[in-house]
């Protein structure tokens, strides 16, 4: 784009952007008391867990479905 | 603090190392919104929850991580996302006939533009389609190399220098039409 103007630059509200920044730096702080990344508890919070509450759930799904078709048949 | 330095940093959670690739990328990063959604309150949603997913993942940040690339696609990203779902409910809007007509609205560079070039250059940008839009955004505007804007956008380096190529004809060409018929 040599040929056309250059573009002007612009930035978001000061307020705005301060309000991000105390919302980013809150989530930072968060972050910094979770488990350490990599450790037993980390993979735990960040896996294991949705994992089992999603077997579990399909689990309950399931049995709910089998246990309404044999009362249907 | 160059890109590395500001990697770990976050890493350690180091709100000193999030300041400082804030006060780098923030205007560049809301600058490429705005001028890709055409809507100011949109682009600081989507800033803010861009800002806030690098908060978030700060810990998981690979250490080679190049921070600019990765925060342009997070944002590339999430306003394709919105933009799939605006479309859906505008659609199923119009079709129940509830939406209204959009009024004409000031758009987002009237404040920042300073003459009637980069205005009309603006316009031609507006409209451009998505695709070409954000590669002359990603190359043009904000200095990507087309290797790194390919990684953004998820293609190959040769299909953005195409895309790139045929966005920069058709800018051309709406310009020359603004300068025919004002």
């Amino acid at each position: 784009m040599n040929e056309t103007p250059e573009l002007p630059g612009f930035d978001v509200a000061p307020e705005r952007a301060e309000q991000i920044r105390r919302r980013a730096h809150a989530i930072l702080r968060a972050e910094q008391a979770a488990p350490p990344v990599g450790s037993f508890a980390y993979r735990y919070e960040r896996s294991i867990e949705p994992a089992l509450l999603i077997g579990l759930g399909l689990c309950q799904a399931l049995w709910t479905a089998h246990g309404t078709w044999l009362l249907l048949r | 603090m160059d890109s590395e330095a500001l990697v770990a940093g976050l890493a350690r959670g180091d709100t000193r190392a999030f300041d400082a690739a804030y006060d780098l990328y923030r205007a560049p990063l809301y600058a490429f919104l705005v001028r890709l959604s055409g809507a100011v309150a949109l682009a600081e949603d989507l800033l803010q929850e861009t800002w806030l997913r690098l908060a978030r993942h700060s810990r998981a940040l690979p250490a080679g991580t190049e921070l600019r690339p990765w925060l342009f696609t997070v944002a590339r990203n999430l306003y394709r996302s919105h933009r799939r779902w605006a479309l859906l409910d505008a659609g199923r809007l119009r079709e129940l006939g509830l939406l209204p007509p959009s009024a004409p609205q000031p758009g987002p560079f009237d404040a920042a533009v300073e003459n009637e070039a980069q205005r009309e250059l603006e316009a031609a940008l507006a409209v451009l389609p998505l695709d070409q839009r954000e590669v002359l955004l990603l190359c043009a505007v904000s200095g990507f190399e087309p290797t790194e804007a390919a990684a953004i956008l998820g293609i190959s380096p040769e299909a953005t220098r195409q895309r790139l190529a045929r966005a920069r004809g058709r800018l051309r060409e709406r310009l020359r039409i603004r300068e025919v018929m004002p």
